[in-house]
C-alpha cells in the first residue's frame, strides 16, 4: 500500500484537524478542563485554557517528583515548571527518579520532599498504585499533591493534569484505521508497564480499532521501556514473529525512534505505517523521512505551567478544577513546519537545573 | 674459584618495623663463587636480611655495595637488574603456563616490537639453553602444574640464571624436597659456584649447610653473632651460636611402654592412590612414615581421617571397626590430624588464636547455643601457657604468629577435641630449631597422656630420632617396616627408592 | 569509620539544616531499612567467603509472589508467602553452590537473572495492585517516633550479630571465609553451613522484599535493580573483606549507614542522582583502598 499518496490525504486531514496547531481546541480533538462535578473524559465544549493566575504574595516552595529527565518530554514539563514559577516567584525543588524502574526511589524523594516542608508537591507518578503511601502521607502532612502526566490511584489527589490519553490512544487508532484502509495487520509497542498513559492509550486505541477498523487486527503487543534500545529490540522481535506487519503503535514516540531504525534497516521504510505520541527530535526526523507516519503531540510545557498555576491557585485558597486536559496536536510530514512548538519543547539549549 | 674479593657488602644494616627491631646493626659479606649460609632461629632476622637484599624493604640504616661500588637497591626491579635473584618459599612461578613463559616472565623474546608479539621459537631456544647449562632435563613446553616440586625449585633457579644473576639468594630450598632431589639440587649449585654465582643459602638444615657451604653467618635477635668457616665448625657449634646456649637434646625422646593398640587400618585402598595399606599403631608410641615425595604418605592420612574416600579396607579404633566418612566421623573418634600445609590447610589466619584453637570443638563452649566467649578465653589461654606459644594475647591473629607458634596453635586445636590419635604431616616444616624441639616435646607429653602417633616426615633424622617404629612407602605401598633399633637411612634410604626391604638384596 | 559518618552528617547538616529535622532522621532510617536487611544477608554470603548477587532480584521476586498471594488469599498468607519465595530462592543457590560445587558468583547470577525473568513472568510484567491498605502501615508506619521498618531493620542487625558472633554457625561462617580447606579438616560439615548461610540471605532478602513490597502497597516486578550491588558496597565501605573472614554486623552497619547517609543528604543538597552514583563509586572503591593500605602496613 503506497503510504506516501495515503499520506497527502491524512496532510489534509490533519490540517483541518489541528486549524493552526496552536494548542486550542480543534473539532476532532477533545481537550479542556472540566469543571468539577463532570465526568473524566473532556467533553468538546470546555474551557481549553487556564491561565496564568497573579503573582502571589509569598514566595511558595514547589517540591516536583519526575520519573526522569531522559527524553525532551520531560525536558520540556521541567520547563514548563520551571519558567512558570520563575513568573510566579515560586521556588522549585525538580528531583527525578532515574527511570520508570525506580519507584522506591520516587517513594523515598517525596518522603524527602514531605520532610522538607515544600508548600505544595506536584506528582509525575511512576505508578498508579505505588505511590499511594506518599501521596497520602502528604495529604497528611497537609501539604497537596498535584498529579501532572502520570497519575496515582488515590483521591487525596487535588488535581490531574494531563493528555486525555483516551484521545490519543484513539487518535492513533483513526490514523491507523484511515491508512489500512484495506485491513491490515498491527503490532503494539505498548510503553512502560502499570503507567496510567501506556494502559489507557493502549486500551483506546484497541477499542477504537475493534469499533470502527475492524478489519485491521492486532497480531501482537509488547510492554518495554521507553527507550529506544528497547522500541529497537521489540521491533526486531516482531518483524521477525510475523511475516506480515502493516502497521505499528507507540505509546511513546521513545520506542517509536528505536522501532523506526528496525523498520528502516528492514528496508521496509514507507511500507509500514507507523504511529506513535511526543515530538523528540529523531520523531521529528523520522517524520520528515517518511518512516513515521504520524504523531500524537502532548503539550508537556503546557502540562508544566499549568501544574505549577493549579499549586498556586490552591496555595491561594482559589478553586482548581479536579481535572485538566492539556491540548494536543497531529504531526505529519506535510505541517511540520507549520507547528507551534513552544508548548512542546523547551527553547534550544536550555538544560533543566540538575547539578 | 671464590674470589676472595666480596661480590655484596652489606654494612650496619638497621630495618625497623612499628613496634619491631628486626635488624640492628647487622652485615654480611658474600665472594663470588662462593656458597654462604644464612643461619638463625625463626625470628632473628634472616627473612628480613634476605628482602632487604632482595629489594623488597629499604634499610632505615647501614650500606648495601656490590663490587665495592655502593649500590641503591629501592626495589625488586633494581635488585634485580643489579644481578641479584631470589628464589623464596613460596615459589612465584605460573601453574598454567609453561616452563619456558615462566622463565621469561616479563622478558620475553620479541617478534615484533611495536605489538609485543613473542618469538616463540626464540623462547624455547633460550629456555632449553638455560636448562641444558643446569644440566636438567626438564622439557621447556611442559606446563608448570604438572611437574613436582623439585623440578620447580630447578625452574626457579634457571630462571635466575637466565636473568644473569650474580648472586642467587634461596629461601629454605629443600623444604619440601627429597634427599634425593636434594642431591640434584647440590649439584646444580656446584654449577653455579662453578660459574662465579654467589649463592646465600638460608635453612635450618644444618647437615645440610655442613655439605654444600662455604662460610656461614649467624644471626640472633636481629643481631650479627658471628661468620664462621663450615668445614671446620660443627653442627653444635652453630646451634650454639644461633640459640646463645647449648642444646643437648635435639631429639628429647623417652621411651614409653606401649600400651593396647589404638588404631588399626587394614588394607587401605584407594584406585590409583593407596594399595591395601596395612599397620597399627599403640598407645606411648609413635609410627613414623618415610617415604619420597609422591609416596602417598599424606593421602594415607588424609583416608584415615575421612578427609577423602576409600575404596575397600577396614578401620578399628581401639579395637572396633568403624567408618570415617567424613572428618567429622575422625574427629568423633577422637582421631586427629595436624596437615602438611599449615596456610592452606591447618590455620585460619585472619582469625584470634582463641578461634583458631576453639574450633573443633565448639560444643564444649556453647551454653543454649551460645557461645560463652569468657570460656573460650580462659581454655585458650590454658593451652597457650601449657604449649608455650608465644603470642601476647590470644586474640591476636594467627597470621602474625611465626610458623613455629601456629603449628603449636594447631595442635592446641586438636587438645581441645580429647583427641587419642594423632596423625602428624611434616609436623616441624619450616620451623627453627628452638621451635622443632618444642614440637617434639609436645608430641611427648602427648604420649605420656596415652595418645599414639603417626608422623609422616621427610627429614630422616626426624625419623629416626623421634620413631618407635617406622613405616617407608613407595608409590601408596608400605614397602618396608623397622624398629628403632635397627632402622639406619640407608635402610630406609634403599627402600623408598627401590621398594626393597633389605639393600643386600 | 564513625569518625566519617558523623563528619558527613555534619556537612549535610550545616548545608541544609532540614537533616536534622526528626522527619528526614526518620525517613533516611525508614528507606535505608531495605537496604540494611540486603546487607546483613549479604554479610553472611561475603563472610563465608561467598556471594550473594542474586539479592536485587530477589526484592521483585518476592515483591510480586507476596503481592499475588494477598490478593487471592490474604494479608497474612501473602507476608508468608512472600517471605517463603525468598527463603526457597535462597535455599536453591544455596544448594547448587554446596553440593553442585558451582562457585558462589556464578550460581547467585544465575539466580539473578532467573529471579527477574521469575517476577516478570509471574506478573506479566504489570505491577500487582488492590493490595489491603493495612499493609501500607507495614511500610510505612510508626512505632512511636521509629518508623516500623526501621525498627525491624535494627531487630534484625542484633540477632544477626548474636547469630554471628556468638553462634556455632556464625564462628563456622568465619572459619569457612577465612579458609575452606582447614575448615574442612577441622570437622566442620561446610556444604551443610553453606546451604544455611544462602537461606539466611534470602530469608534477608525475603524480608527486606516484603517490607518495600508494602512501601509503595503493590507488587512490582522492577524493584531492586542494582541493589545487590550496594549491599555488597556497604559490606565491604564497612571494612569487611571480599575474600571473606574479616569483617561483621557492625562493619556492615557503618557502610549502611555511609550509603544511606550519603544518599538523603546529596538529595536534600539537590546533587542529581546521577552523580550521586560517582560519589558512591569514588567511595568504594576508596574505603577499600584505605584497608588495604592499613593492612600493608602492618
Amino acid at each position: 500500500m503506497n503510504v506516501r499518496a495515503c499520506g497527502a490525504v491524512i496532510a489534509l486531514a490533519a490540517v483541518v484537524m489541528t486549524g493552526c496547531g496552536r494548542g486550542k481546541q480543534s473539532q476532532e480533538v477533545a481537550t479542556g478542563i472540566v469543571p468539577a462535578g463532570s465526568t473524566e473524559t473532556a467533553a468538546p465544549a470546555a474551557v481549553t485554557d487556564y491561565p496564568r493566575p497573579a503573582k502571589p504574595s509569598r514566595q511558595y516552595r514547589i517540591g516536583i517528583a519526575i520519573p526522569h529527565l531522559a527524553n525532551p518530554h520531560y525536558v520540556g514539563q521541567a520547563y514548563g515548571y520551571i519558567d512558570e514559577a520563575q513568573q510566579l516567584g515560586a521556588q522549585v525543588t525538580l528531583l527525578e527518579a532515574g527511570g520508570y524502574e525506580h519507584l522506591d526511589k520516587q517513594v523515598s524523594q517525596v518522603e524527602d520532599l514531605i520532610a522538607s516542608k515544600v508548600d505544595a508537591i506536584i506528582l509525575a507518578a511512576i505508578s498508579g498504585p505505588g505511590t499511594v503511601g506518599v501521596v497520602e502521607q502528604a495529604a497528611a502532612a497537609g501539604i497537596p499533591v498535584i498529579n501532572v502526566n502520570v497519575m496515582t490511584d488515590s483521591d487525596k489527589v487535588v488535581t490531574r493534569i494531563r493528555s486525555d490519553d483516551d484521545v490519543i490512544g484513539r487518535m492513533q487508532a483513526d490514523v491507523m484505521g484511515y491508512q489500512l484502509q484495506n485491513g491490515g495487520n498491527v503490532v503494539m509497542l505498548r510503553g512502560a508497564p502499570g503507567t496510567s498513559w501506556a494502559e489507557i492509550r493502549g486500551n483506546a486505541f484497541r477499542k477504537q480499532l475493534a469499533a470502527k477498523y475492524p478489519n485491521v487486527k492486532i497480531l501482537g503487543e509488547q510492554y518495554s521501556q521507553s527507550t529506544p534500545a528497547d522500541g529497537l529490540r521489540l521491533m526486531e522481535d516482531f518483524l521477525q514473529t510475523f511475516p506480515q506487519i502493516n502497521g505499528v503503535y507507540n505509546g511513546a514516540d521513545s520506542t517509536a525512534v528505536g522501532a523506526a531504525q528496525a523498520v528502516k534497516s528492514a528496508g521496509k521504510a514507507g511500507s509500514i505505517v507507523m504511529t506513535a505520541t511526543d515530538f523528540q527530535l529523531d520523531t521529528e526526523k523520522f517524520i520528515r523521512e517518511g518512516v513515521i507516519t504520524a504523531s500524537i503531540l502532548q503539550q508537556p510545557v503546557t502540562m508544566g505551567r499549568w501544574g505549577v498555576r493549579a499549586a498556586i491557585n490552591h496555595l491561594e485558597k482559589k478553586p482548581v478544577p479536579p481535572v485538566m486536559f492539556t491540548g494536543l496536536m497531529t504531526a505529519t510530514k506535510e505541517n511540520l513546519d507549520r507547528l507551534d512548538l513552544t508548548t512542546l519543547r523547551a527553547p534550544s539549549g536550555w538544560t533543566p537545573p540538575v547539578r | 674459584m671464590i674470589d676472595a674479593r666480596p661480590f655484596l657488602e652489606l654494612r650496619g644494616i638497621v630495618k625497623r618495623f612499628p613496634g619491631v627491631l628486626a635488624l640492628n646493626g647487622v652485615s654480611l659479606d658474600v665472594r663470588a663463587g662462593e656458597v654462604h649460609a644464612l643461619l638463625g632461629e625463626n625470628g632473628a632476622g634472616k627473612s628480613t636480611l634476605i628482602k632487604t637484599i632482595a629489594g623488597v624493604y629499604r634499610p632505615d640504616a647501614g650500606d648495601i655495595r656490590l663490587d665495592g661500588r655502593i649500590a641503591s637497591i629501592r626495589n625488586p626491579h633494581d635488585a634485580q637488574a643489579l644481578g641479584i635473584s631470589t628464589i623464596f618459599q613460596e615459589f612465584t612461578l605460573a601453574p598454567d603456563m609453561t616452563v619456558a613463559e615462566n622463565i621469561f616472565l616479563g622478558r620475553e623474546p620479541l617478534r615484533v616490537r611495536a605489538l609485543s608479539i613473542i618469538d616463540r621459537k626464540q623462547l624455547i631456544r633460550r629456555t632449553r639453553d638455560v636448562l641444558a647449562s643446569l644440566d636438567l632435563s626438564i622439557d621447556a613446553e611442559a606446563t608448570v602444574r604438572h611437574l613436582g616440586v623439585a623440578q620447580h625449585q630447578m625452574i626457579e633457579i634457571a630462571k635466575a640464571l637466565s636473568l644473569d644473576a650474580r648472586l642467587i639468594i634461596m629461601d629454605e630450598p629443600t623444604a619440601t624436597l627429597t634427599s634425593h632431589e636434594i642431591d640434584r639440587l647440590f649439584e646444580s649449585i656446584g654449577r653455579l659456584k662453578a660459574r662465579g654465582v654467589a649463592v646465600v643459602y638460608v635453612s635450618h638444615r644444618l647437615d645440610e649447610v655442613k655439605a654444600i657451604c662455604d662460610r656461614a653467618t649467624i644471626l640472633r635477635d636481629g643481631a650479627y653473632v658471628a661468620t664462621v668457616p663450615v668445614a671446620s665448625t660443627t653442627v653444635d657449634e652453630m646451634i650454639r651460636l644461633m640459640v646463645g646456649r647449648d642444646l643437648k637434646d635435639k631429639f628429647p625422646k623417652t621411651a614409653f611402654d606401649p600400651g593396647e593398640e589404638v588404631l588399626r587400618v587394614e588394607r587401605l585402598t584407594r584406585a590409583g592412590v593407596l594399595h591395601g595399606i596395612s599397620f597399627s599403631v599403640r598407645r606411648g608410641e609413635i609410627v613414623g612414615i618415610a617415604g619420597l615425595v609422591g609416596s602417598k604418605r599424606t593421602e594415607t592420612a588424609r583416608a584415615i581421617f575421612g578427609a577423602d574416600p576409600i575404596d575397600s579396607g577396614r578401620i578399628f579404633l581401639r579395637g572396633t571397626p568403624v567408618k570415617v566418612r567424613t572428618p567429622a566421623d575422625a574427629i568423633a573418634n577422637r582421631v586427629a590430624l595436624v596437615p602438611e600445609d599449615r596456610k592452606r590447610q591447618g590455620i585460619f589466619a585472619v582469625l584470634s588464636v582463641r578461634e583458631n584453637i576453639v574450633l573443633s570443638a565448639l560444643r564444649l563452649f556453647s551454653r543454649n547455643g551460645i557461645l560463652d566467649l569468657r570460656r573460650e578465653t580462659r581454655r585458650a589461654q590454658e593451652l597457650v601457657s601449657a604449649l608455650r606459644v608465644s603470642t601476647p594475647d590470644v586474640e591476636k591473629r594467627v597470621l602474625d604468629l611465626s610458623g613455629g607458634n601456629q603449628q603449636k596453635v594447631v595442635i592446641a586445636k586438636w587438645l581441645n577435641t580429647d583427641a587419642e590419635v594423632f596423625l602428624f604431616d611434616e609436623p616441624t616444616r619450616g620451623i627453627d630449631v628452638g621451635g622443632k624441639i618444642e614440637v617434639y616435646r609436645l608430641m611427648g607429653d602427648l604420649l605420656a597422656r596415652g595418645a599414639a602417633i603417626v608422623m609422616i616426615s621427610s627429614e630422616l633424622p626426624e625419623i629416626l630420632g623421634m620413631s618407635d617404629r617406622i613405616l617407608v612407602m613407595r608409590d601408596g605401598r608400605i614397602c618396608g617396616e623397622f624398629d628403632r633399633a635397627d632402622a639406619t637411612e640407608e635402610k630406609i634410604l634403599n627402600c623408598a627408592l627401590r621398594g626393597v626391604s633389605d639393600p643386600a638384596a | 569509620m564513625p569518625a566519617v559518618i558523623l563528619g558527613l552528617a555534619v556537612i549535610f547538616g550545616t548545608i541544609n539544616p532540614n537533616f536534622w529535622s526528626v522527619t528526614n532522621m526518620a525517613n533516611v532510617s525508614r528507606q535505608m531499612s531495605i537496604l540494611a536487611l540486603l546487607a546483613i544477608g549479604q554479610t553472611f554470603a561475603i563472610l563465608s567467603g561467598g556471594i550473594d548477587l542474586s539479592v536485587g532480584s530477589l526484592l521483585a521476586l518476592v515483591s510480586v509472589v507476596c503481592a499475588q498471594t494477598m490478593k487471592t488469599f490474604g494479608l497474612v498468607e501473602g507476608i508468608t508467602a512472600g517471605l517463603l519465595a525468598g527463603t526457597v530462592a535462597g535455599l536453591i543457590s544455596g544448594l547448587i553452590i554446596a553440593r553442585a560445587r558451582v562457585p558462589a558468583f556464578i550460581a547467585t547470577l544465575g539466580m539473578l537473572v532467573a529471579a527477574r525473568g521469575a517476577a516478570l513472568t509471574l506478573s506479566g510484567g504489570l505491577p500487582i495492585a488492590g493490595l489491603p491498605r493495612e499493609f501500607l502501615v507495614l511500610g510505612a508506619g510508626y512505632v512511636g517516633p521509629f518508623p516500623i521498618p526501621t525498627v525491624i531493620a535494627a531487630t534484625a542487625f542484633v540477632l544477626a550479630h548474636v547469630i554471628l558472633s556468638r553462634t556455632r554457625f556464625g564462628r563456622y561462617v568465619y572459619a569457612m571465609g577465612s579458609n575452606e580447606e582447614a575448615a574442612v579438616l577441622s570437622g566442620i560439615n561446610v556444604a551443610n553451613y553453606k546451604m544455611l548461610v544462602y537461606i539466611t540471605s534470602g530469608l534477608f532478602a525475603g524480608l527486606a522484599g516484603v517490607i518495600l513490597t508494602a512501601r509503595v502497597i503493590s507488587g512490582q516486578p522492577t524493584l531492586g535493580e542494582v541493589q545487590e550491588l550496594y549491599s555488597i558496597a556497604a559490606v565491604v565501605i564497612g571494612g569487611g573483606r571480599i575474600s571473606g573472614g574479616v569483617g561483621g554486623i557492625g562493619t556492615t552497619l557503618m557502610g549502611v549507614l555511609v550509603l544511606g547517609i550519603l544518599g538523603n543528604g546529596l538529595n536534600l543538597v539537590q546533587v542529581s542522582s546521577y552523580i550521586q552514583n560517582i560519589v558512591i563509586g569514588a567511595i568504594i572503591v576508596g574505603a577499600v583502598w584505605i584497608d588495604l593500605a592499613r593492612e600493608r602496613r602492618r
